[in-house]
């Protein structure tokens, strides 16, 4: 690439009608940088350009280059390359799914008992915890502990994968901090538990913090 | 005859202690005992049963009169004794014999008389099942099955009022069949209490009772209306019945969320229930809809599942009810799906949902709700949830959701509503704090160029793609009145321009070729009417003209609603071209005044 081209017409030339709208934009189209072009409207299809672009602009666009001196290959690459992956949307690799919500966690966890401090669970494994869930006045909502210890017994913990979304996020992202036999308290915010909603059908209101006492009893 | 009859019982009871009753004496005690039937002589009958000495002769013949008393109570219900007698045979006759004679009086029933016979049977069955002890599991499986084929048979009421009249006696069998799982799941729930781990004869109970509420969830439970809005008292059989069944299910172990969500095999004996099978399917679609929409049992369920897995799971569902074409199931899956997606945030869905067969099926299932189906209320039902769908999409998959759209549609109207959608979502994304890449930026461009063209090139009827293209130019017309700030994302105009500008030019040819194809059948039409004036009015409006549009037949319709089609048509040429020429002019000011660049 020539690092500075001559230039090849006068002003009058320009303005003259001898020389087309075409052949002005496809030697700038030819000769200067990506983003000058973006800059000055020039890009795309040569005819579209020429019935949407005045005479007068291509000449201040001409001059401009030769100016700014911004011919191709001049820029750095980066420019180029990041115009190449707008244009390529269809082969964009496939993003894991993970909401981007960065920021602080949205839950806050005491220990009530400790764990064995080594069997932590991964995303993906099988976690069994017994649980109670109650809103900031106190309110039990849900529990999955029987009232009487005989019939605790012989029930069973409440069973998922931990770590794929399918419950809320507070428990994901809090469950993964407890290892086997911690007791723990999570105070979940309302964007890591349910929201602006709610869930009004199991009596939690819109914009709730929820508490839960969980005891993680078998990570598989 | 009375001091015959002793002779004989007396040798009967002795024959009793020596075993050795022969088939002649069966035969005869069974007609003594037909004929007290029959003579209304049942009170005599009865104390007889009853007689203590009598014991042993009715422990070893005393089935043998089951059939005609079933029968004789099935006549006059109010036989009270005959039905004191089968009661005592219940509890006194071998299980064992007893529980086959009962199992072929519920096989195979005269459909008047299957309601009258289960409310019956089922509490004798009952009874017998219960003397069985630790034997008794396969034998609750037959009856339950048994029971719950004949009322299966029963036509479901549709109405409140059929509800009530319950004319068939399903309401009736679905009572009695919830008292009769009572003491086994009782059993059930005492045997997990008291010891670690079930006997195999245990799991099996729970396996019987599970298929039993499986399929009872599909049938009838699937076809009934039970609708909280509508029974608010909550009185209904059915809606008990319902009640017990999701209570059943975590009593003997089956805590829904593993049925609903997971379709983990089972560490038990597995029963086909528990599969992939389309009847599973139904009786998770059920339940799935009496828990989440009609809200039974609710308060027992977890609230710690993240609503988009929930309706992820629910999708399944909803695809299996909307895929039948029975009112019922339709209606269930709409509303199934209206709940799943009111608990989720607007515009959160990731587009990875789309990848799942459910997300695509549904979606397609609606379509077919709204073009064809014949019951207004369900297409307006069916067309909120679509737009509820839409708008809980998140960004980058109402893009892929709408590009699919257009591409399967086969039918203007969808397509057009599609269309207006991607006009709002554009309009939305270019206002501050909604800006969205998928809808502003060069990411909008295929899916314009998806939109804005003609498939099927000059030959498209513009009658038939009408709605399409209406919003098409719609759309055209708001991209290029907003095009300042187009000019903030480089590059998108030009391309813009190319489209619009091959779009307008063949629809120019289109509506050419539609207007010339249109007036010709106009005339040819009035010319027609003047010579068929006469056998009109003679015929009286019967006369149906068969008009071909395009090489395809149009349906039979009266002469003069063909004709106002036509004049309709032409119309809305007109309001096309019209649209066109503003559309080219704002176009043009642009470029004059030079905010176009």
């Amino acid at each position: 690439m020539a690092a500075e081209l001559t230039r090849e017409w006068s002003d009058e030339q320009l303005k003259s009608d001898d020389l087309s709208k075409k052949d002005v934009i496809k030697f700038i189209q030819d000769n200067a940088t990506h983003s000058f072009l973006a800059e000055h409207k020039l890009m795309g299809n040569i005819k579209n350009v020429a019935k949407t672009a005045k005479k007068e602009q291509l000449i201040i666009a001409y001059n401009d280059l030769f100016k700014s001196k911004r011919f191709l290959g001049s820029e750095p690459i980066e420019d180029v390359t990041e115009h190449v992956k707008n244009v390529k949307m269809e082969d964009k690799p496939k993003e894991v799914v993970e909401v981007v919500d960065e920021g602080p966690p949205k839950f806050f966890k005491s220990v009530l008992k400790k764990g064995d401090k080594t069997n932590f669970p991964k995303k993906g494994d099988n976690v069994s915890c017994w649980y109670t869930g109650s809103l900031e006045d106190g309110t039990v909502f849900d529990t999955n502990i029987p009232a009487t210890a005989r019939k605790k017994k012989q029930s069973k913990p409440l069973s998922f994968k931990v770590g794929l979304g399918r419950v809320i996020r507070g428990w994901d992202e809090g469950i993964l901090t407890m290892s086997k036999g911690e007791t723990a308290k999570l105070e979940i915010e309302p964007e890591w538990a349910y929201g602006k909603k709610g869930l009004p059908d199991s009596k939690i209101p819109p914009n709730a913090k929820l508490i839960f006492e969980v005891e993680l009893v078998a990570v598989d | 005859m009375a001091g015959q009859l002793q002779d004989v019982i007396q040798r009967w009871r002795e024959a009793v202690v020596e075993d050795g009753l022969r088939p002649e004496d069966h035969e005869l005690f069974q007609n003594a005992g037909l004929m007290c039937i029959n003579q209304g002589d049942t009170t005599q009958l009865l104390d007889f049963i009853q007689d203590e000495k009598n014991k042993g002769i009715v422990e070893s013949m005393g089935c043998g009169l089951l059939a005609s008393l079933v029968a004789e109570v099935l006549k006059k219900k109010s036989s009270f004794t005959c039905q004191a007698v089968i009661t005592h045979l219940a509890k006194t006759c071998s299980p064992m014999e007893l529980m086959l004679i009962f199992l072929g009086q519920v096989d195979d029933l005269h459909p008047d008389l299957i309601a009258d016979t289960i409310v019956l049977m089922a509490p004798h069955l009952q009874t017998v099942l219960l003397r069985l002890g630790e034997e008794k599991a396969p034998w609750v499986g037959l009856a339950l099955a048994a029971l719950q084929k004949q009322v299966s048979r029963l036509p479901v009421p549709y109405t409140k009022e059929q509800e009530v009249e319950d004319a068939y006696g399903l309401c009736r069998c679905c009572s009695a069949l919830a008292r009769f799982m009572e003491p086994f799941v009782e059993e059930v729930k005492r045997k997990d209490n008291s010891e670690d781990g079930g006997t195999a004869s245990d799991n099996q109970l729970k396996t019987e009772l599970l298929k039993f509420c499986m399929g009872s969830l599909r049938e009838p439970l699937l076809q009934a209306q039970l609708d909280q809005a509508i029974d608010i008292h909550k009185q209904s059989p059915l809606w008990h019945f319902a009640t017990d069944i999701l209570a059943t299910l975590p009593a003997i172990q089956e805590p829904l969320p593993g049925l609903l969500f997971y379709k983990a095999l089972k560490k038990r004996e597995k029963s086909d229930l528990l599969t992939d099978s389309t009847e599973a399917q139904e009786s998770r679609a059920c339940l799935a809809y009496l828990l989440f929409v009609q809200l039974i049992t609710i308060e027992s369920f977890p609230a710690v599942f993240s609503p988009v897995f929930v309706l992820q799971c629910n999708m399944e569902y909803i695809d299996v009810l909307l895929s039948r074409k029975e009112e019922s199931f339709l209606l269930k899956g709409l509303e199934l799906y209206t709940k799943s997606l009111e608990r989720v945030e607007d515009n959160s869905l990731p587009v990875e949902l789309l990848d799942l067969k459910s997300f695509y099926s549904v979606p397609q299932h609606l379509v077919q709700i709204l073009t064809v189906c014949p019951i207004q209320g369900l297409r307006e039902r069916g067309f909120k949830v679509f737009q509820l769908f839409i708008d809980k999409l998140g960004p980058e998959a109402k893009h892929k959701f709408f590009r699919c759209m257009i591409k399967t549609s086969r039918h203007a109207g969808v397509e057009g509503y599609i269309i207006k959608n991607i006009k709002n979502q554009i309009e939305l994304s270019l206002k501050p704090g909604h800006e969205s890449e998928w809808f502003v930026g060069i990411q909008v461009l295929p899916l314009l160029r998806l939109v804005l063209c003609f498939p099927r090139g000059p030959e498209t009827d513009l009658l038939n793609s009408m709605d399409r293209v209406m919003e098409s130019l719609n759309l055209l017309r708001y991209l290029l009145m907003r095009d300042m700030d187009w000019q903030q994302t480089s590059s998108i105009w030009p391309e813009l321009c190319k489209i619009e500008e091959d779009y307008l030019q063949m629809l120019r040819v289109c509506l050419a070729l539609s207007r010339a194809y249109y007036t010709g059948q106009v005339k040819n039409m009035r010319e027609d009417k003047k010579i068929q004036a006469q056998e009109a009015r003679e015929a009286r409006g019967a006369l149906v003209q068969t008009m071909t549009v395009k090489n395809e037949k149009v349906s039979d319709m009266t002469p003069e609603m063909q004709y106002q089609v036509l004049q309709c048509a032409l119309v809305t040429f007109d309001l096309m071209e019209s649209l066109v020429i503003r559309i080219e002019e704002i176009s043009e000011e642009k470029v004059k005044t030079g905010t176009a660049v």
